[in-house]
């Protein structure tokens, strides 16, 4: 185990500096600092999920215990078939590739476009972007509905459609300039040998800046899903349709008559998908740094 | 900085020909086509409910309807609110402590997730596992853990350590850094992801040119790393300072804006004007309100960074 | 330079267009599809069958399918929507909330006020409800200048009273020879038999809520038992705040002793309502100010027991016994035509004032379902509809299925000496917020003084309320 760090060639510190004692052992002080971390991290996490197991009584105890009285697998078994998910999962894997699109590939464009081939006036965009950021956001649910039940001119009622929660995620400004900061960061020179390779501007795009934003389009993938996986509002007003319902608005509507610890249980169940797409995703945040890209 | 310059050098080259004009008014169009998706649903979604909204906000309204123009009566009537500078304090609060907690922390676990090799993957989901915990969990954690009742999680910590108990959250200096405390466990796992990312994008030829200059780890990590990291950690400041702005559902579900308004916001002021009085063009005008003080500030900002430049 | 100007014009041109082109519209248009159907739709009925729901969602099914069948031509939708501060607004403008909802009286002057309360006054007396009402009494819960806005769901009243938990008063010793918690007569009372509490069983002796405004809106029964009055009108019709008086700085003078002196309340001093409700629930609090229809509220959510509760008409202070009236109320949002079918649906599930074998029969049926979730029956403190017969054929419904004994709750039934009042006048959102600052103040400051607390608190509620109505 300890060979591993031998053999690192990558980041801040590499094997070169591990040969100094003193470096080495703040490597086991960092891992000492993470496990800490991940105490902070894990242990509410997973009292809160074993709390899903308690009586009612045992759950609104003024002095909780640390450790439900038994935990029965069969409960949690019992929860999970009685959410009947099914269907639902689709419609929000639905909601999410249409979200993913939106926000990777015209957000992920824009800031691209915005980065590299600054047309006149993408400046003032920026600027404007930021703006809006910091414009009162508390009514625009209000408002925005009002335009999406009759729109206007043309004056269609788009519940029960995907079209108003798909288009709300490809304005997700943050996500936006996220892309236009990481493309701002990646060095010049591999654009500059690609060109004289007689790449264009959407060649470069497509096989220099994709390959190179991994990090980034993962990082950003990640943020989509938990976001429209855990949407119940949007979905609470747009989709009316019961055949429509995504399985956030389906935890809703299933267990608002359940007891508060069932529906513990039921929340962590169902969150688990996240759980994998992050596991997925961030293998691809980290381990390939730059330059091991561009040497292919 | 320097790609933009050649970039920009391209572009405004002094180009003589009609033809040349009319490739350039063609490139033009088409990047803007790349950007014109975006730029649609940036009116649809954000521009067209906020000018409404500050269009409201100088007009008497019954719900969203404009009854009868006031002109600027509703930005004087939540201006000489009795509570409103303590809430415009409380909010600077909140962005300092939010700060605080929200930026180094994340900074880093993201830099050491990055130098560690040994169960990096596990780490990673573990410290991740809390922004994507149910909303449900997290209130019920943090409920328990600032439980002002013997009982309480922290009080029993305190109890065992022979410390008298505390009030947490009844506290009025402790409850605002409290909720902070919980809304960066909810939410340091997103910073360190954008920090992860950041991180992949920094070549190791400077870390390597910059051993070979004799640097050692900790100027390697302040020359190379930190500035690196500078435009994300820029933007996601800004980004913090804006949400934590607006911030309302917290102190709603966790002390309802008490104890006696000690952690009020002027987002959650602007959420109870507009749903729990129904009085939205006054719920506008506290928002605008509030923009117009981050567009200020902003513009200080930017002030004195070019006056430190130059 | 000049094309960054044409660019950000058009842009804002598109904004401005946009958001001119944006009509509000209240209500659903004319409620009719495609095929000319009309439809009506009932918030707050389950559109998902669960094991919890599956006899409401059943027994709804049966009503829609009779009800289509009488009806050619309308259907009757379930909404899975109900009431709900967050969203209200949201769907109220957006056409979107259902034909017929209910809500608590405390939001119907802001409903009114905004314009998204149907009047139903013509269908009130074409259907003869106006004859059944007693609108002296109640009709601030339905009417607002003398036009019918809503009904009161099921026709049930409820107003405050004490709950107690029988179990907690056993241990503290405080149960009469019958086995009923010796209520306490008056506030002071009440307050010594907290500290009882306190000291023998370690428990809190009372429960308040101090945030929400579900702080401000129990507070004010004690402060009219102590006769304080709210605000007056002057003739130019300007309303002034008047609580900071003697009696109302006695009140809350009284609630700081419940603290510091009797040291009986509860240490979750930041609570609304449901902590009270979970505390009684669990057995960790003696007595919580609540309504009866909220404890089959906490019987569903914290597994209240219906026989280890009792409850008690509210104390009385200096000026009297007060309590303040309330109702589970309908309101409607759509056509006249859609407003009618309503009626006709009520009519039907046995929820207006007449009577046949029908609403007989689904009086009995909604009655079955409440008695399998544990619901208390048999204490109805009052009720709307003025006939006889409807009275009776609801005493005959829940009889078979009357789950408490009567000795527990007779003294809130019959509720002797209480003057029922509703709420203050004007503002009533923001003075209820403002009171909970005040409660907050003095349970944790142990040093506040009273009368500066108040009187702060009410001149903030004159500047920034009243003043600015």
């Amino acid at each position: 185990m300890a060979k591993k760090i031998e053999y690192k060639s990558e980041g801040l510190l590499t094997s070169f500096d591990y040969k100094r004692p003193s470096v080495k052992f703040s490597y086991w002080m960092m891992i000492a600092f993470l496990v800490l971390c991940c105490c902070i991290a894990l242990l509410p996490v997973l009292w809160a999920f074993l709390s899903g197991f308690k009586e009612l009584a045992e759950y609104y105890s003024q002095t909780p215990s640390l450790l439900p009285e038994s935990i029965s697998w069969k409960k949690l078994w019992d929860i999970s078939i009685k959410l009947r998910i099914g269907p639902a999962f689709i419609n929000s894997m639905i909601l999410f590739a249409g979200c993913w699109v939106g926000e990777i590939v015209i957000g992920g464009l824009a800031g691209y476009t915005m980065s590299r081939l600054q047309p006149k006036g993408s400046k003032f965009l920026f600027a404007l972007m930021l703006w809006t950021m910091m414009m009162p956001h508390t009514l625009t649910m209000v408002p925005m509905f009002m335009t999406w039940t009759d729109f206007p001119l043309i004056h269609i009622n788009f519940q029960n459609t995907w079209i108003p929660l798909w288009t709300g995620s490809m304005a997700n400004i943050f996500n936006i300039l996220l892309f236009k900061n990481f493309f701002d960061g990646i060095p010049l020179s591999y654009v500059e040998s690609a060109k004289l390779d007689g790449c264009s501007n959407l060649g470069i795009f497509a096989r220099i800046m994709v390959p190179l934003s991994k990090p980034i389009i993962s990082t950003v993938t990640v943020f989509v899903f938990n976001s429209t996986w855990n949407n119940f509002m949007g979905p609470f007003l747009y989709l009316k349709d019961a055949d429509m319902a995504t399985v956030a608005l389906r935890l809703y509507t299933t267990s608002k008559d359940w007891t508060e610890p069932e529906q513990m249980l039921a929340a962590f169940i169902v969150m688990i998908p996240s759980v994998i797409v992050f596991a997925i995703c961030s293998k691809q945040i980290m381990g390939n740094n730059v330059s091991v890209g561009v040497k292919g | 900085m320097e790609n933009k310059t050649v970039i920009k050098k391209q572009s405004k080259a002094p180009y003589k020909k009609l033809g040349s004009r009319l490739v350039e008014a063609r490139n033009q169009s088409l990047m803007w086509l790349l950007l014109l998706p975006m730029v649609f649903t940036l009116i649809l979604c954000h521009w067209n409910p906020i000018f409404r909204g500050m269009i409201t906000s100088l007009f008497h309204t019954k719900g969203f309807r404009m009854v009868e123009f006031v002109g600027l009566n509703n930005f004087k009537d939540v201006i000489s609110d009795t509570l409103f500078l303590k809430t415009l304090w409380n909010t600077v609060l909140y962005v300092f402590w939010s700060l605080l907690l929200g930026v180094i922390p994340p900074l880093a676990l993201a830099i050491v997730l990055n130098e560690v090799v040994h169960f990096k993957q596990g780490f990673k989901i573990i410290t991740y596992l809390p922004a994507i915990a149910p909303a449900l969990a997290a209130s019920l954690i943090w409920m328990n853990i600032f439980s002002p009742s013997p009982g309480g999680l922290l009080n029993v910590a305190l109890k065992a350590m022979g410390l008298p108990i505390s009030q947490w959250l009844l506290n009025e200096h402790l409850t605002i850094p409290l909720i902070v405390v919980s809304m960066t466990w909810k939410g340091y796992g997103v910073t360190m992801l954008l920090y992860l990312s950041a991180l992949q994008s920094i070549s190791q030829e400077l870390y390597e040119a910059s051993a070979i200059d004799g640097a050692g780890v900790w100027r390697r990590l302040f020359t190379v790393t930190i500035p690196h990291l500078g435009p994300t950690m820029l933007l996601f400041v800004v980004n913090q300072i804006i949400g934590v702005f607006q911030t309302f559902d917290q102190p709603l579900v966790m002390t309802g804006g008490g104890p006696n308004n000690a952690s009020t916001t002027l987002g959650l002021t602007s959420y109870n004007l507009a749903f729990s009085y129904m009085q939205v063009d006054r719920s506008m005008a506290l928002g605008t309100v509030s923009f117009i003080i981050l567009l200020v500030a902003t513009l200080f900002y930017f002030k004195m960074k070019k006056r430190m430049e130059d | 330079m000049k094309k960054t100007v044409k660019v950000l014009s058009l842009i804002l041109a598109l904004a401005l267009v946009l958001t001119g082109c944006v009509g509000t519209k209240v209500g659903q248009g004319d409620g009719r599809d495609a095929e000319g159907n009309l439809h009506i739709s009932i918030g707050g009925t389950p559109t998902v069958k669960n094991d919890k729901n599956a006899k409401t969602y059943d027994l709804f099914q049966e009503n829609k399918a009779k009800f289509e069948a009488a009806h050619p031509g309308v259907i009757v939708d379930a909404d899975g929507w109900s009431f709900d501060l967050k969203n209200y607004m949201t769907k109220a403008e957006g056409g979107d909330l259902p034909t017929m909802y209910y809500t608590s009286p405390t939001e119907v002057n802001n409903i009114v006020d905004n314009g998204y309360a149907t009047d139903i006054t013509a269908m009130v007396k074409k259907y003869g409800y106006d004859k059944m009402l007693n609108n002296e009494k109640y009709g601030n819960l339905y009417m607002r200048d003398g036009k019918y806005y809503a009904l009161v769901k099921d026709g049930s009243l409820y107003d405050m009273g004490i709950a107690y938990n029988i179990d907690v008063f056993r241990k503290a010793d405080l149960l009469d020879e019958n086995g009923v918690p010796k209520f306490p007569q008056t506030w002071q009372e009440l307050a010594e038999t907290a500290q009882t509490i306190k000291e023998k069983t370690g428990k809190a002796g009372l429960a308040i809520a101090t945030k929400g405004g579900q702080g401000g809106w129990h507070f004010i029964n004690i402060m009219w038992a102590f006769g304080t009055e709210f605000m007056e009108q002057d003739k130019d019709g300007k309303w002034t705040a008047t609580f900071a008086s003697d009696e109302g700085v006695a009140a809350l003078q009284y609630i700081k002793d419940l603290k510091w002196k009797y040291n009986a309340l509860q240490d979750e001093l930041l609570a609304d309502i449901q902590v009270g409700g979970r505390m009684l629930s669990m057995g960790d609090v003696g007595m919580i100010i609540t309504q009866e229809n909220m404890l089959d509220y906490y019987i569903e959510q914290y597994g209240l027991k219906a026989d280890n509760v009792a409850m008690s008409k509210m104390p009385a202070g200096p000026a009297g016994r007060f309590s303040q009236v309330g109702a589970n109320i309908w309101m409607f949002s759509g056509t006249d035509e859609q407003v009618e079918m309503c009626f006709e649906w009520l009519d039907m599930t046995g929820q207006g004032p007449t009577v046949s074998d029908e609403t007989k029969e689904q009086l009995k049926k909604s009655y079955g379902i409440r008695s399998e979730k544990g619901h208390i029956i048999g204490i109805r403190t009052a009720n709307l509809w003025m006939n006889e017969d409807r009275i009776k054929a609801e005493q005959e419904a829940m009889a078979p299925y009357i789950s408490v004994d009567p000795k527990f709750f007779e003294d809130y039934t019959e509720g002797k000496g209480v003057a029922y009042k509703f709420e203050p006048e004007r503002c009533t959102q923001q003075l209820y917020a403002a009171l909970d600052t005040a409660l907050q103040e003095v349970v944790l400051n142990k040093d506040a003084d009273c009368k500066a607390v108040l009187t702060k608190v009410q001149d903030d509620f004159q500047k920034n309320f009243l003043d600015k109505e």
